[in-house]
This record gives C-alpha cells, sequence and structure tokens, in this order.
C-alpha cells in the first residue's frame, strides 16, 4: 500500500515536471517522455499490476492535458508498456547489457508507435517521414535519456 | 504448488492488461461522452491550482515591465482608436444607407496562460478562465494584438483549454484582405500553415494580409491571422495552395483574450 501511494506520488511528479519542463528538453521539436521512462523503470523495478494501472490513470491525465483529441490513447499505450516492462521484472539483471537496451528501445517504440503514428495516421506526412523524422528521433533521443537515468539509478545492473 | 503461482500471477497480469486496455479503446471510441468531458474539466482544473504559485512568482517579476509596455501601447492603441471610431462611424452611416444588417458583437475575457503543450499531433494551451467566467465552448481566442490564437475545446469551472491554430485538427475560414478570395486555412505538419483549393485565377501575392472572414459563430470577421508567404505553382489544377506565415506567436503567449458573443 505504501508503495502505490509513494509510486503513485512519484508518477504525479514526474508527470508535473514533463508537463512544465518538458519543452526544456525539446530540441528540433521533440520532446522526450520522462512518463514512459517512469513507467518502464516502474514495470522492471516495482510491480507490473502498478506500471498498468498507474500507466492508464497517468496517460489519461497527459491526454486530458494535452488537448488531443484521442482522449485515452497515452493510456492505452503507456498501460501496454507497463505490462511489458513488467514482464522482467527482477529478470533484467540477469539478461546482457546490449539486449536490455535493445528491450529499452522496444517498449520505447511500442509506446511511440501507439501515441506517433495512430495520432499522425490522418496527417499529410507520407508513413516514411514520421518513421524517419518523428518515431526513431523521439525514441533515440528518449533512449538516450532512459539510459542516462537507468545508469544513475543503477537498474539493469548487478 | 509452486509453480502455480507464477502461472497465476502472469494470468491476474494478462487480466489486468485485458481490462485497462478495454477500457483505454472504451475511451477512445467514446471521446465526445459528457461524462468523459467532465473528467477532463476536473484534471484541467486540478492542474490550474497547481500553477497558481508558479504564476503569482512570474507576476512579480515582470509586471513592472508589463505595466510600461502597456502605457506606451495604450497611448498608441487609443489614437489608432480615435481614427477608428471616426471610420467605423462613416462605415456604419454608410452601410446603413445602403440597408445592411448590424454586425454581430463581442466582448472580450481576459485570461492568463497557465500552461502550453506543444507536439507534432496537437497543440494546446490552458488558461485560467472557465464557464463559471462567461467562457463558452468553441469560443474564439486571440491575443493581445488581436491576432487569431484559437478556440476553446474544452471547459471546466475555472479553466479552458484552447486548441491553437498550429493544432493539426484546427480550420479556420480566412479571407486574403487585398484579392478578397476566401478559403480555409489549415495546419500540416509537411507545408506549415496552408489555405487550400483557391481558385487558381485568385489574385494573392506575397505579404498579403489574411483576416477570419466571419463565416462561422467562432470568429468575428477582420481579426488578424497573419501573411502570404507563398503561392503554390499551379500545376494540371484548377486550385492552388497559399501558404501563410502565422502573426502570432504561441511561444511568447502569456494572456489571451477569449470573445464571448453578446446575446
Amino acid at each position: 500500500m505504501i508503495d502505490i501511494l509513494k509510486y503513485s506520488l512519484l508518477g504525479f511528479l514526474v508527470l508535473i515536471f514533463q508537463w512544465m519542463l518538458g519543452d526544456v528538453f525539446s530540441i528540433m521539436g521533440l520532446t522526450p517522455s520522462f512518463m514512459v521512462i517512469f513507467i518502464i523503470y516502474l514495470g522492471l523495478t516495482n510491480s507490473q499490476l502498478l506500471a498498468i494501472w498507474l500507466g492508464f490513470f497517468l496517460g489519461f491525465i497527459i491526454d486530458s492535458l494535452t488537448g488531443t483529441h484521442m482522449l485515452g490513447i497515452t493510456s492505452l499505450a503507456l498501460t501496454v508498456v507497463g505490462y511489458l516492462s513488467g514482464i522482467f521484472h527482477g529478470r533484467i539483471v540477469r539478461i546482457p547489457v546490449v539486449v536490455q537496451y535493445l528491450l529499452y528501445a522496444g517498449f520505447l517504440l511500442v509506446y511511440f508507435i501507439l501515441t506517433v503514428m495512430i495520432s499522425l495516421q490522418d496527417s499529410q506526412w507520407a508513413t516514411g517521414n514520421i518513421v524517419f523524422l518523428i518515431l526513431l528521433p523521439k525514441t533515440l533521443y528518449t533512449l538516450a535519456l532512459l539510459s542516462g537515468i537507468f545508469i544513475v539509478l543503477r537498474v539493469g545492473g548487478e | 504448488m509452486a509453480t502455480s503461482t507464477p502461472a497465476i500471477s502472469r494470468y491476474k497480469s494478462l487480466g489486468n492488461l485485458i481490462a485497462s486496455v478495454a477500457i483505454s479503446l472504451l475511451i477512445i471510441a467514446s471521446n465526445s461522452s459528457p461524462m468523459l468531458k467532465q473528467a477532463r474539466g476536473l484534471v484541467l482544473e486540478a492542474s490550474a491550482y497547481l500553477y497558481v504559485p508558479i504564476q503569482w512568482v512570474e507576476t512579480i517579476f515582470t509586471i513592472e515591465k508589463d505595466y510600461r509596455d502597456l502605457q506606451q501601447r495604450y497611448i498608441k492603441a487609443q489614437i489608432e482608436l480615435n481614427k477608428s471610431q471616426t471610420l467605423a462611424k462613416e462605415n456604419l452611416r454608410l452601410r446603413n444607407m445602403l440597408g445592411f444588417k448590424g454586425e454581430k458583437s463581442f466582448k472580450v475575457v481576459p485570461a492568463n496562460v497557465l500552461s502550453d503543450v506543444g507536439s507534432h499531433t496537437m497543440s494546446s494551451l490552458t488558461v485560467d478562465q472557465g464557464s463559471l467566467d462567461g467562457v463558452a465552448l468553441l469560443s474564439g481566442v486571440v491575443d493581445a494584438k488581436a491576432q487569431l490564437v484559437g478556440k476553446v475545446v474544452a471547459i471546466a469551472p475555472h479553466t479552458a483549454l484552447i486548441q491553437l491554430v498550429n493544432d493539426k485538427n484546427f480550420r479556420v475560414s480566412v479571407r486574403e484582405l487585398r484579392s478578397r478570395d476566401v478559403g480555409i486555412l489549415s495546419f500540416t505538419l509537411k507545408s506549415g500553415y496552408i489555405i487550400q483549393d483557391v481558385p487558381k485565377n485568385a489574385e494573392v501575392i506575397a505579404g498579403d494580409s489574411v483576416v477570419t472572414s466571419g463565416f462561422s459563430d467562432i470568429f468575428p470577421e477582420h481579426i488578424f491571422v497573419g501573411w502570404v508567404s507563398e503561392i503554390s505553382p499551379v500545376v494540371e489544377d484548377y486550385v492552388k495552395t497559399v501558404r501563410v506565415d502565422l502573426a502570432s506567436n504561441f511561444n511568447r503567449l502569456e494572456e489571451v483574450f477569449i470573445l464571448k458573443q453578446d446575446d
């Protein structure tokens, strides 16, 4: 119960950080998602169920604040990422580092495919442009930040 | 028994995933339901309280500079207003002589920007005025220079969410001032702000001013939008695309003005 309260509070702090200071980290219009990093961290180190449901509720708040026309899409994406990262809960340390980062990249791709690709499906951009100019750079940028944060927090280390 | 516990846990997680995904899909499918709008309003309302102390600190640092700027702008605006009032009276007299109907009038609700969210898919602002302050859904929004900013898309008692012109779902009917041609302005990631389907014989040139046409209840006519920057070459087509540079700078917005239609 204490863990639920602790991580819910932490999740809200990450949300406020993303909401108020997310633009500071924006490079050429590409803003990383700290929330997905938090949900991956939660799934890997704490509890899969907490990652799923906290991802759902925080995703809904993000959607409400951003004014998206697809309310619920971030909930869906964070829920899926929470589930996927939770599969490796307690096992991530036994996986080679290279594979760990491939997994993280996979989680981020799942998140950005759901949030970016679906939202942009009716835009005038060609799919290739969305993938190479938004999806992949955003994934790599968020992965770079995730790597830094996980090294500091010693996630995936012995 | 030992092997069944992880299996139960796995099914439990899967069950939770299915439940949360199902709820997410249900939310996506019923985006316009009143219950969801109410929930969104509650989130917006709560977010406003978080921003109050930050805004208070910001105001202390900027208030004197703002006051001096406003003083200068007030004097200039007063001179312009005198000129405009003279012209408006003359215009009204001439319109009456020609038998035109009167125009709709608008009240203005000033609002402070609480937060802005921009991405490749959407762009919006949260402001500190809501339904209790007289803001209505789908009200037009302009900046301090009366330049087009967006429209209200979600509302709570003390806050409102404004969809900006650079949101990919935003559309507004505009008129090119010199040629008087009308079109729909939208924002695309590929081309920026464009007016599509302008007749190929329209005499639009770069630098022309673009204003709202007034063909909707959201925006009155003559709200300044921007300038024509480029006209696409017409190749075996009956229409051309006009690219527009927007006048308003969304990165610098601190306060906006919500247009409230007079009853």
